[in-house]
């Protein structure tokens, strides 16, 4: 331990490189994470392309391209309306976990208040516990009430499912503007709900816009809790899709499945375009 | 400011603190969440010992004493394990190539990338494996084609394919809790090291490695819990025949009707499930889950 220590004398390397892998890791690592990200997105990729496919069958490769079985699903009753359904679910979803995360987010970062984290992790727990078992509680629930199966009951049961997100997504917005706004309008006789209304929600705007559709996007893909709260004619488009995928794969199920992508990926963009994905996803 | 507007500034401040961020604006929520999921998640526990008016634990000792129901905990725990496995070393270069190599630029379309399989119904990205991994499906098709099997290879319907949808929907969870602990990593740490004569792989191992596992522990936990507790993904891939944790108590429910033994089967993988959320709130403890207030002054 005493032997002098050799310090090599390399040249020190640009301040951009902090990695000090050097251009062949730099590669390397690279190509390996280029190829992975190619693995997560081809999957997509395929099932849009297969979705213009001509054939009766799902077959790969796709002979002839046209947009036949898209004018099937549009024609078809039941897609169509589980389509309506989770259209009408995911908005009043996001309706209202907005209004009713958006105060709750803001209290929760702006006050300090005994029992405050326990409150937020009861908030956030619905990302955790298995949705499976949040399906099967409230199927137990509605059931002892004599509502299974109501479009109310399964748009509040979507309503605890993407809280969390929206509280999140709300918080990280909120965290960084200026309170002492909201204090001067208080002072200013502004009373809480104006303060909400008409100070913090111009200030913030970009992060509730992608709260909203945040949970918005949350409630249009949820399945494990919905296929407890759906029958037949309640469907939503993913449920009705699993029913489809328990029996077979048809041509109009890989159309439905290339819509749900579609929106998704929209929304997703849009997100984008007011917070950033990156930021918008914290975990 | 003479010390009196001082002092009337200080007793406007604290009167306006109280002002915003009354506390009854967490009523609604708060309501909410209690009716819609805390009560029907608590619900779980007493119906699983409820039958005729009476308490009993038929149920439990229906699932915990047949063999049926250890063999298929024991694969779901090994079917979740693997997958978390692969997804940590799948999802580590992509966090660490995202967070410390890539250009600014290409930082948002890789989010972008990673974060596209999380906005898909988990029925989509079973479409999508099944016509990959089908019998009909590319793989089989390529094989074929390049005469390298004669009949096709049975992909669908196995513990493969469940591992593989499963790895397919939670490697993005992987890559974002170990790049948000990349990102905050100091790189004149890893610079160090090689100043001091480290080669890069040295410097990564022991510098860059050890200073990130917490990322990489907390991300394994929070797929392992999500493994465990996913049900399409395992039902559709696994063809209903392969039988894991959740979809018994889909059966229970759905099909069979017996209530009782589902909610145990619910309450048995609630706890499995609530010890490895435990394990990642203790792994997390430092890190803040609500955007800190950096708004007052």
């Amino acid at each position: 331990m005493t032997a002098s220590v050799a310090i090599p004398t390399r040249k020190r390397r640009s301040q951009s490189d902090t990695s000090g892998i050097g251009p062949t890791g730099r590669m390397v690592l690279g190509s390996i994470s280029g190829l992975l990200l190619m693995l997560l997105i081809a999957p997509m990729l395929v099932l849009l392309l297969m979705s213009f496919s001509n054939a009766d069958f799902v077959v790969f490769p796709p002979t002839a391209f046209s947009l036949k079985w898209y004018y099937k699903f549009f024609a078809m009753g039941d897609f169509l309306s589980a389509l309506l359904t989770s259209f009408e679910v995911a908005v009043a979803a996001s309706l209202i976990a907005t209004l009713i995360g958006l105060p709750a987010a803001y209290v929760l970062v702006r006050r300090r208040f005994p029992g405050r984290r326990a409150l937020a992790a009861v908030f956030l727990s619905p990302l955790m516990v298995p949705q499976i078992i949040v399906g099967v509680g409230l199927l137990q629930l509605y059931t002892a009430l004599g509502g299974a199966n109501s479009l109310t009951g399964l748009v509040m049961a979507h309503v605890v499912a993407v809280l969390p997100y929206v509280i999140r997504t709300v918080g990280a917005a909120l965290s960084t503007t200026n309170v002492s706004i909201e204090e001067a309008a208080a002072d200013l006789g502004a009373n809480q709900l104006e303060v909400l209304a008409f100070v913090v929600v111009p200030m913030i705007k970009g992060g509730v816009l992608a709260a909203a559709l945040f949970a918005l996007i949350m409630s249009w893909i949820n399945v494990e809790i919905s296929i407890f709260l759906t029958t037949t004619g309640s469907y939503t488009l993913p449920v009705l899709l699993y029913n489809y995928m328990e029996y077979s794969l048809t041509p109009v199920v890989v159309v439905a499945g290339s819509v749900s992508i579609v929106v998704a990926v929209a929304l997703v963009a849009v997100i984008d375009r007011f917070i950033g994905l990156s930021s918008a996803m914290r975990l | 400011m003479t010390p009196e507007d001082a002092s009337v500034a200080a007793k406007a401040s604290t009167k306006a603190e109280f002002m915003v961020g009354r506390l009854w604006l967490l009523l609604p929520a708060t309501i909410v969440v209690a009716i819609f999921f805390v009560l029907p998640v608590a619900l779980t526990v007493p119906k699983s010992v409820f039958r005729d008016g009476s308490v009993n634990f038929d149920a439990y000792a229906a699932v915990l004493g047949d063999g049926y129901y250890g063999l298929v905990l024991w694969r779901s725990l090994w079917l979740s394990f693997v997958s978390t496995v692969v997804c940590v070393l799948l999802g580590y270069p992509i966090a660490y190539y995202a967070t410390r190599l890539s250009a600014r630029r290409y930082k948002r379309y890789i989010y972008m990338i990673i974060l596209a399989p999380l906005f898909t119904t988990a029925v989509t990205r079973v479409i999508a494996w099944t016509m990959i991994l089908g019998n009909q499906g590319i793989i089989n098709t390529l094989l074929m084609q390049l005469g390298w099997t004669e009949a096709p290879v049975r992909m669908l319907y196995t513990d493969t394919a469940i591992m593989t949808g499963l790895v397919y929907t939670m490697v993005p969870f992987s890559v974002l809790t170990i790049a948000s602990v990349l990102e905050n990593l100091d790189g004149k740490l890893e610079e160090g090291a090689r100043d001091l004569g480290a080669t890069p792989w040295q410097a990564f191992l022991r510098v860059t490695l050890p200073l990130s596992a917490p990322g990489v522990s907390a991300g394994a936990i929070l797929v392992f819990a999500l493994c465990l507790s996913a049900y399409v993904t395992p039902a559709l891939l696994g063809g209903g025949r392969i039988k894991v944790m959740a979809s018994l108590v889909f059966e229970q429910f759905m099909r069979t009707a017996n209530w009782p033994l589902g909610s145990a089967i619910a309450c048995v993988l609630l706890v499995v499930t609530g010890f490895v959320i435990f394990a990642y709130g203790r792994v997390l403890e430092r890190r803040v889950t609500l955007g800190e207030d950096r708004g007052r002054p």
